[in-house]
């Protein structure tokens, strides 16, 4: 497989916050310690529909990789950023050192968890859980290959480089039936 | 008359070393397999010495199929539609060799004709994925250390030795379609002048960046200082080979002698890299050693330390913007050129006795000592969260 960079796309103004993304996940991931996704809420409450779902953004440069002292991260030729628990100790440095706050310890086992893409679903041919499962179609998959990320920005961003992409809200239209019309013809 | 040798017996086995095994114990002979460079594949264990150091000896006329047999060996040479695959040995005369033991072994010798041939042939198909290889290794996609070094010999690379990793990245963002092409040209110049300096550079393409991997052998290990010097060195020429590239900047990741750690090299050299231009924005060569605060300041909102900025510098910055004395600039030059008045003052090109004034202006206007090394400390580090927040729209 040449390598490549599978990724997110959010379109903000379809996001509706229905947490539709999470339950997906903590559904498909049943033996993790809640979701790897969630939902919050942004914006400075200029726009009623202000949400961003976020997980693992699968950097192209990930803090995980370069800070875990047993090497439990690997990417893999998709793009992909997979943990291995087995290897895992619970240091949380990892967890410490996402500026996304992507990886997390599950209180059971102790160890960290994060997001895998799905990769069972990818195997088969099918869309992550979170992707497949959004009823806005606000969340989709995507490969990222040819894009360069920008220079500026917030500098963890710059590095890190993550593999995700924001389609900008729109202010939302309102249509008004004008008055007198009666839209069922009668 | 049924031979007394089971050749069916090679069936049941998949391995070279086992059908080899076999063959020794049916027919009581001391067996080797020699690859088509000379050196031993396999052996069995009781083949004596002398056999392998009469081979050694003799390497050159074998390589050159100029003898095929040597007093008390029989020599088979192995090969599939002329391409050669190496020898099999036998401890034994080919004249005292029965016709049986002589059937057998030309079994044998089909066996291990097809093992070698597939072994070559996985073996050639590895080397076409190269780039796979390299992408596996730098990001830690893989199992074991020593299936990496295994594989990397496929490329002539010893991973075995500590390796620099290096990431080149242009500066600024280039028009579509030109990326490639300045990438390919970056990466041209660098491999030839690199070759000079070092054994067998590799580099490889990872969507906008030239990351490449240089073997310090264990013997001369360079320091990162010397390390960085050479790199300086043939930044330059490749600058005057290629006046047209691009800015373009270089970081550089720690050494770790083991290969399981050179993703932890490349996150470094991508860091210092991307972190390096809050010093100098173009044409820089950054390590990840020297980055120091620089590091855990990048950690924090910038919205944060635009706070801590204006608490400490707050008054600075605004004498300078009433005045336009450009105090701010003295400041950092004085700590840039580690608190040296004479190395300042040459890089601001004022007098030294002009850049003690200023200094005793800027304490006087901040209401600091900077002789305290608890306020030296506290407006270095503004100065450097201040160049963060210059290069940082938010």
């Amino acid at each position: 497989m040449k390598p490549h960079q599978l990724g997110f796309e959010v379109d903000l103004s379809k996001c509706v916050g229905c947490r539709a993304c999470e339950l997906a996940c903590a559904r498909q991931h049943p033996e993790a310690d809640g979701s790897f996704r969630h939902v919050e809420r942004v914006g400075d409450g200029t726009r009623s529909q202000a949400f961003l779902t976020l997980g693992c953004n699968h950097c192209a440069s990930p803090e995980c990789i370069r800070v875990c002292p047993e090497n439990c991260y690997d990417k893999l030729r998709n793009g992909v950023v997979i943990h291995h628990s087995e290897r895992c100790i619970g240091c949380e440095r990892c967890v410490g050192a996402c500026p996304y706050g992507a990886p997390h310890i599950n209180a059971k086992t102790g160890k960290a968890e994060k997001c895998d893409f799905c990769l069972d679903r990818l195997k088969e041919g099918k869309k992550p859980t979170c992707v497949e499962l959004c009823p806005a179609g606000a969340l989709k998959m995507i490969t990222l290959d040819e894009e360069r990320t920008d220079c500026s920005g917030d500098p963890l961003v710059r590095y890190t480089r993550p593999s995700m992409r924001f389609i900008e809200a729109r202010e939302p239209v309102c249509f008004w039936r004008k008055e007198g019309k009666n839209i069922h013809g009668k | 008359m049924a031979s007394e040798y089971d050749a069916n017996q090679l069936w049941r086995h998949n391995t070279i070393e086992e059908k080899m095994n076999i063959a020794s114990q049916q027919l009581a002979l001391e067996l080797a397999v020699i690859e088509p460079m000379g050196d031993v594949r396999y052996k069995t264990d009781a083949l004596s010495e002398s056999v392998l150091s009469l081979l050694r000896n003799r390497r050159q006329a074998l390589l050159k199929m100029q003898e095929k047999s040597f007093p008390g060996i029989t020599l088979r040479a192995l090969s599939i539609k002329s391409q050669p695959l190496g020898w099999l040995v036998v401890e034994q005369d080919a004249a005292e060799l029965t016709a049986a033991q002589a059937d057998f072994l030309d079994q044998l010798v089909h066996h291990l004709n097809f093992l070698l041939w597939h072994e070559q042939e996985i073996i050639r198909e590895q080397r076409n994925h190269r780039e796979q290889f390299l992408y596996d290794l730098l990001y830690h996609n893989f199992e074991t250390s020593d299936e990496m070094i295994k594989l990397g010999k496929l490329w002539n690379l010893d991973l075995e030795l500590p390796h620099h990793v290096m990431v080149i990245e242009f500066d600024n963002p280039l028009p579509a379609g030109q990326e490639k092409y300045f990438l390919d040209v970056l990466e041209h110049d660098w491999s030839r002048f690199l070759a000079s300096r070092f054994a067998q550079p590799v580099m490889i393409q990872l969507r906008d960046q030239l990351v490449v991997l240089l073997a310090d052998s264990a013997r001369n290990l360079r320091s990162q200082g010397d390390f960085t010097k050479i790199i300086r060195l043939l930044m330059t020429q490749v600058r005057e080979r290629s006046p047209q590239l691009p800015p373009f900047s270089l970081g550089i990741g720690r050494l770790y002698p083991l290969a399981s750690d050179l993703c932890r090299s490349l996150q470094e050299a991508r860091q210092a890299v991307s972190l390096g231009r809050f010093r100098q924005p173009e044409n820089g060569i950054t390590c990840y050693e020297e980055l120091g605060v620089l590091k855990l300041l990048s950690h924090i909102r910038t919205e944060e330390l635009d706070d801590f900025v204006q608490e400490t510098l707050g008054p600075l910055l605004e004498y300078d913007e009433e005045n336009n004395t450009g105090y701010l600039d003295t400041l950092e030059a004085y700590f840039q050129e580690n608190e040296s008045l004479p190395k300042a003052s040459e890089r601001l090109f004022i007098h030294v006795n002009t850049l003690r004034n200023r200094l005793k202006k800027i304490q006087e206007i901040l209401g600091v000592e900077l002789g305290q090394a608890s306020d030296r400390v506290r407006f270095y580090v503004a100065c450097q969260a201040i160049r963060i927040i210059k290069r940082t729209k938010y």
